[in-house]
């Protein structure tokens, strides 16, 4: 149930992003001053914005960013961490101790305020959004590989492969990652879910996406000065951010429960 | 007490690198502060004696000792755009952010774990399929679309409450909500799985044998030993309740430290930027210190292990 309604809205917003230029009605940039902050009408069902853009149209290629982001984030910050916790898990000793502890000061730092620090220090941008989404979401990876390693190593099987004298190597790729998994499988899923409210946040305070390129969440910030007089800047894009979360959310949810990982 | 100490120890450097990453944040990525601050069309001797001022001329050892120095007597250097000590600065923001934050908390307590108590107890009923659902949803919300939205319909459509700034408890409402929701929904799914969780065990079935009423087994009992996961949930929870501060400031003009941080970041003002980072994450760290040091008088199992 969970699973086939994550998959399904998960599935609907891809082939939105995917098709996004052959389904948008109107160019995300094409402007129509005059009628700007127009209301949902038939022509545009979510209204337009402050410079007559249609928000339907800035809607569909906003879920393109928004997955970008995801994709991105959880594929490089996955690979780092995945590698950093396998080193810290197979070397052990001062190499351990020395990685663990960047693995507790990245984490110190409560949910996106390293990212927000980073971005003012490289200013905004969508390529620089990444770096620091990056550097703020490896360490997750990290020590959930190392404590998965650990905890495997002691497993009869990588006896077996070590006895039959299979090298580091072979048995980290061939036997500890593998096993390893579900439960990597499982924080990616999450960690997408909280990567893609992140751009949008960080969008919304201005430092990540720029103007006119359409990110959920500068569209929410361009909304909030009209909350007022026009309310669907508002409701449209945040409304897509929600569903999309919730979507991830769901399919992470359902892979837990299915793959019976336990988290933290 | 030796677990205390034990703990205390164990502080100290994660205080260090939190110290330690925020000065590389600031000082070794690429792009020049002081070209940002002044603009490109900037002249050398400006710009050199801003450098200067900022000790930015130095090598980067020297720096990084001079600002472990200054840090070891509390002081974060002046802001750039006012001219102030950064400490003062940051100080007169944070009653502000505490008072959000502790509302927001006690709030998602006191909402989350009757409900949840109550989901439990009528298992599979209305409410329980009712509270289910809004927290799925809460989870899933982000508190810069729900702001925005509690102010369209409460503070434009109803007037019934203000729609920023800091003046009275009216003006606490929203921004406590808004900040709360998220943690509230997550407090509430746990405190229903422990409740249930603790309904399966002996001593519930020994309590109901004993003839208690079925309120008192619930709330004496299972609530009872349902409370350290909430606990600890709740510190894990902190951290996304102190960065969600600085986006829900931002939305209602809250004059908190968050706020602080986006407009120093808007002048360009790194002094003060990094001033409110390191305060936000030191916060952090000290609150979940707090936490452990709760959890361990909550549960002697933890306390008495070393």
């Amino acid at each position: 149930m969970k699973l086939k309604a994550g998959l399904f809205l998960l599935a609907l917003f891809g082939a939105v992003a995917a098709a996004a230029p052959l389904i948008a009605p109107c160019s995300p940039y094409a402007q129509d001053l005059l009628r700007g902050l127009d209301a949902p009408s038939a022509a545009h069902p979510m209204g337009l914005d402050l410079l007559g853009r249609d928000i339907l149209s800035r809607v569909i290629y906003g879920a393109r960013v928004s997955f970008a982001a995801g994709f991105v984030v959880i594929a490089i910050s996955g690979l780092v961490g995945v590698l950093i916790g396998g080193m810290a898990a197979v070397w052990g000793g001062r190499v351990d101790m020395l990685l663990m502890r960047i693995v507790d000061v990245a984490q110190a730092f409560p949910g996106i305020l390293l990212a927000i620090a980073v971005m003012a220090v490289l200013g905004p941008g969508f390529g620089n959004l990444l770096i620091a989404l990056c550097l703020t979401g490896w360490a997750g990876f990290a020590r959930l590989t190392r404590g998965q390693i650990l905890s495997l190593r002691e497993r009869e099987y990588v006896t077996a492969a070590v006895a039959a004298g299979a090298g580091n190597w072979r048995i980290l790729t061939r036997h500890l990652l593998p096993n390893a998994a579900a439960p990597l499988l499982v924080e990616a899923a999450f960690g997408m879910a909280s990567v893609i409210v992140a751009e949008a946040g960080l969008s919304f305070l201005g430092l990540g996406v720029q103007p006119p390129a359409p990110s959920w969440g500068s569209m929410l910030n361009e909304g909030r000065a009209f909350l007022l007089i026009a309310p669907h800047l508002t409701v449209f894009p945040g409304l897509c951010l929600m569903l999309l979360a919730l979507a991830v959310t769901l399919v992470g949810d359902a892979l837990r429960d299915r793959l019976d990982v336990k988290r933290r | 007490m030796r677990y205390l100490a034990a703990r205390l120890l164990l502080l100290l450097p994660t205080l260090f690198g939190v110290v330690t990453a925020v000065f590389l944040v600031i000082h070794l990525i690429p792009g020049d502060p002081v070209e940002a601050m002044l603009g490109e069309t900037a002249v050398a001797a400006e710009k050199d004696a801003l450098r200067r001022e900022l000790g930015l001329d130095r090598p980067l050892l020297a720096q990084y000792g001079g600002y472990l120095a200054a840090l070891a007597r509390g002081d974060l250097g002046a802001s750039i755009s006012t001219r102030q000590p950064v400490l003062g600065e940051i100080a007169a923001r944070w009653p502000a952010t505490l008072e959000l934050a502790v509302a927001a908390l006690l709030l998602a307590a006191v909402t989350a774990v009757p409900l949840g108590v109550l989901a439990a107890a009528r298992r599979g009923g209305a409410l329980d399929n009712a509270t289910l659902f809004f927290s799925l949803i809460g989870v899933a919300v982000p508190s810069f679309w729900l702001g925005p939205l509690l102010i369209i319909v409460f503070s434009i459509g109803l007037a019934w409450l203000p729609v920023s700034g800091r003046e009275g408890i009216a003006s606490l409402i929203l921004p406590a909500v808004t900040l709360g929701a998220g943690m509230a929904a997550i407090l509430l799914r746990l405190t229903r799985s422990a409740v249930l969780e603790a309904a399966e065990d002996d001593y519930i079935r020994a309590a109901r044998a004993r003839g208690l009423p079925e309120w008192r087994v619930y709330l004496k009992h299972a609530l009872g030993n349902a409370l350290l996961p909430v606990v600890t949930m709740m510190g894990l929870q902190l951290g996304a309740l102190l960065s969600g501060t600085v986006i829900t400031e931002t939305i209602f003009s809250w004059p908190g430290v968050g706020r602080l941080m986006i407009e120093a970041i808007e002048r360009r003002d790194y002094p003060l930027v990094q001033g409110c980072v390191l305060n936000i994450a030191l916060c952090y760290v000290f609150a979940n210190f707090a936490v452990d040091i709760i959890y361990a008088w909550l549960d002697p199992r933890i306390r008495l292990e070393r």
